[in-house]
């Protein structure tokens, strides 16, 4: 069984933005590209836990203003290779990425590259809504502040707040905790805080997975919403999810090799309606339909 | 569960006895000075004098040096321990911090008296020539007492006591921290130093304080090394460089020789220092559960 292969060529030739430049903290707009067009490619992308391979060979486009979901049962390497995006997965000890991340054209892993400056332009959202002990001004004022964007900070907050749909709910206590907000809200949070340092490429860890559906709904919104200014990349478990918000989808499982070792693949990636409607792959079909995973 | 309880209570029945029992035998000097004991300064056992004051002063400044110099000492090692050092480098330098936990405080006050004190004479003398001349902060740093043993160098000896007490609990605090919170700091693209800033220390304000207040109570009650090291003599003065004695030390350098009034007054300063501590603890409690709550999400 062959993987369709994106060609990662046709990302590389156009203008490139320095990643390690401080940005004006409008990160949106410093490389204005037509929706739709590669802003970040993976080209054969592995991810190794020291000596085990997590996952193998990855290789796809994340495009301007598209949401790209990527789904799979557990243990398929769909949030390793999601932290492999903006170097999360430097934390981890013995981590190590092997094949080409670019952004704009840019090896996100060269020696060069400051991880920092790395998520500042790709920010995340997690799986647990894990808002700062804070005011809610002050988790969505943190990363302005870290960032040296301080003139107009309660505009900018405010800004953040409202491109979360969160403003109205919070506006008269924006000095009460973060933590005293519900799940939901919490995550709102969350999001508003990544938004407010204006990232170019948002991703986001199965956002939902601790939500009731009232507000998973309030966020599958919002991420249509957040679609027109950025660039969503989502994992989730559920697929009636990424049937929902996704633009394109990527379909990863488990594969046991002859060394009874698991390691994550990525089985197939297209727009989302073809996955669901007309994959190519029969695991991709097994999996949708239900009947495995 | 009951054994818990009745575990509790033992406690609690053990710190009462302690405090009725010294309270009673303290009893004649409380008399006999009335509130003049705590606010007295002068200590003259012939003539049946005993104000506390001097001791009082001289156990809260070197308190107050030894927090000075261990506090950020400790909370810097324990967040190389804990964020910084590479994994292998941890387990050793744990061990080394742990040892001086070991070393015995009477240990520490030999080499305090033998090697420390007068090493730092000429340092001392540095300090007030450079700063001596300086309006409030020359009085601080007055003409340095000749033999060393000194505020500073009780509190100094103190603080290297209190290090490895209040690492060991701000390391406990710091690696209960959530990878959740480590995480969202650094995807926003902060560094490791702003991530310690916005992630770390909020949520490690309540253990780090419970920290201090645990090497205070060390400090406070520190006594063989104090004795050995302070100098001895009776007197409030804000100068660092000056000798000066603690309620610890004046309690066992004078109880072997002491009778009567003199004996009960000796056991007052083990009561005062007794409600000391207390009060200090009680003081930090409310301080962590007033921060504990806000960041829990009452407002403001």
């Amino acid at each position: 069984m062959t993987i369709p292969q994106y060609e990662a060529a046709t990302v590389t030739d156009r203008p490139s933005v320095n990643i390690n430049a401080p940005t004006s903290g409008w990160g949106a707009q410093d490389a204005p590209h037509a929706a739709g067009t590669p802003v970040m490619a993976l080209k054969d992308v592995s991810v190794f836990y020291g000596t085990y391979e997590a996952v193998r060979g990855t290789s796809m486009p994340i495009r301007q203003n598209q949401i790209t979901a990527m789904i799979g049962p557990s243990g398929c390497g769909k949030s390793t290779i999601l932290r492999s995006l903006n170097r999360m997965n430097d934390l981890v000890p013995g981590a190590r990425v092997a094949g080409s991340v670019t952004y704009h054209g840019q090896d996100l892993y060269a020696k060069d590259v400051d991880p920092i400056q790395v998520r500042r332009r790709i920010g995340m959202v997690f799986q647990k809504p894990n808002p700062f002990p804070k005011s809610i001004f002050d988790n969505v004022a943190y990363g302005l502040r870290i960032n040296g964007l301080k003139d107009n900070l309660s505009d900018r907050v405010e800004e953040a707040l409202v491109g979360a749909a969160l403003w109205d709910e919070v506006k008269d206590k924006l000095k009460m905790s973060g933590l005293a907000l519900s799940g939901g809200q919490q995550q709102r949070l969350c999001i508003a805080r990544t938004i407010a340092v204006r990232p170019d490429v948002i991703l986001m860890d199965e956002p939902c997975s601790a939500l009731d559906p009232i507000a998973t709904g309030k966020i599958e919104d919002l991420m249509h919403e957040l679609a027109k200014t950025y660039t969503i990349v989502i994992v989730t478990h559920n697929m009636q999810q990424a049937a929902r918000v996704s633009h394109y989808t990527s379909f990863f499982t488990a594969e046991v090799d002859d060394k009874q070792v698991r390691h994550g693949r990525l089985v197939e990636f297209n727009e989302t309606g073809r996955i669901f409607t007309n994959p190519s792959d029969k695991r991709t079909e097994d999996y949708i339909t239900g009947r495995f995973g | 569960m009951i054994l818990a309880l009745a575990a509790g209570l033992l406690v609690l029945a053990v710190l009462a006895l302690i405090l009725i029992t010294t309270s009673r035998e303290a009893w004649p000097a409380f008399t006999h000075m009335g509130l003049n004991f705590i606010t007295e300064r002068t200590w003259d056992p012939p003539a049946e004098v005993f104000g506390a004051l001097a001791f009082i002063y001289g156990t809260a400044l070197v308190s107050l040096i030894a927090l000075i110099f261990a506090v950020p000492v400790s909370i810097g090692i324990a967040l190389f321990l804990t964020e910084l050092a590479p994994r292998r480098l941890r387990g050793p330098a744990i061990t080394v911090i742990d040892l001086l936990a070991a070393v015995p405080s009477v240990v520490f006050g030999l080499w305090g008296v033998l090697v420390v004190a007068p090493k730092l004479v000429p340092v001392y003398r540095w300090f007030h020539d450079v700063l001596g001349g300086i309006p409030v902060i020359g009085s601080v740093f007055a003409e340095p007492v000749g033999s060393g043993r000194s505020f500073m160098t009780a509190g100094l000896i103190v603080a290297i006591m209190i290090v490895p007490i209040i690492t060991s609990i701000s390391r406990e605090v710091f690696s209960t921290v959530p990878r959740a919170d480590k995480d969202a700091a650094l995807a926003l693209g902060a560094t490791k130093w702003e991530m310690i800033k916005g992630a770390v220390f909020p949520h490690s304000f309540g253990g780090i304080v419970g920290a201090v207040i645990l090497g205070l109570g060390r400090a406070m009650g520190e006594t063989i090394a104090i004795t050995l090291v302070i100098g001895g003599s009776t007197q409030i003065t804000p100068n660092v460089f000056a000798s000066g004695n603690a309620m610890p030390s004046v309690i066992v350098s004078q109880i072997g020789e002491s009778t009567g009034t003199f004996t009960a007054a000796l056991i007052g300063l083990g009561v005062v220092l007794f409600a000391m501590t207390v009060l200090i603890n009680t003081l930090a409690q409310a301080i962590v559960r007033r921060a504990e709550a806000r960041m829990r999400g009452a407002t403001s």
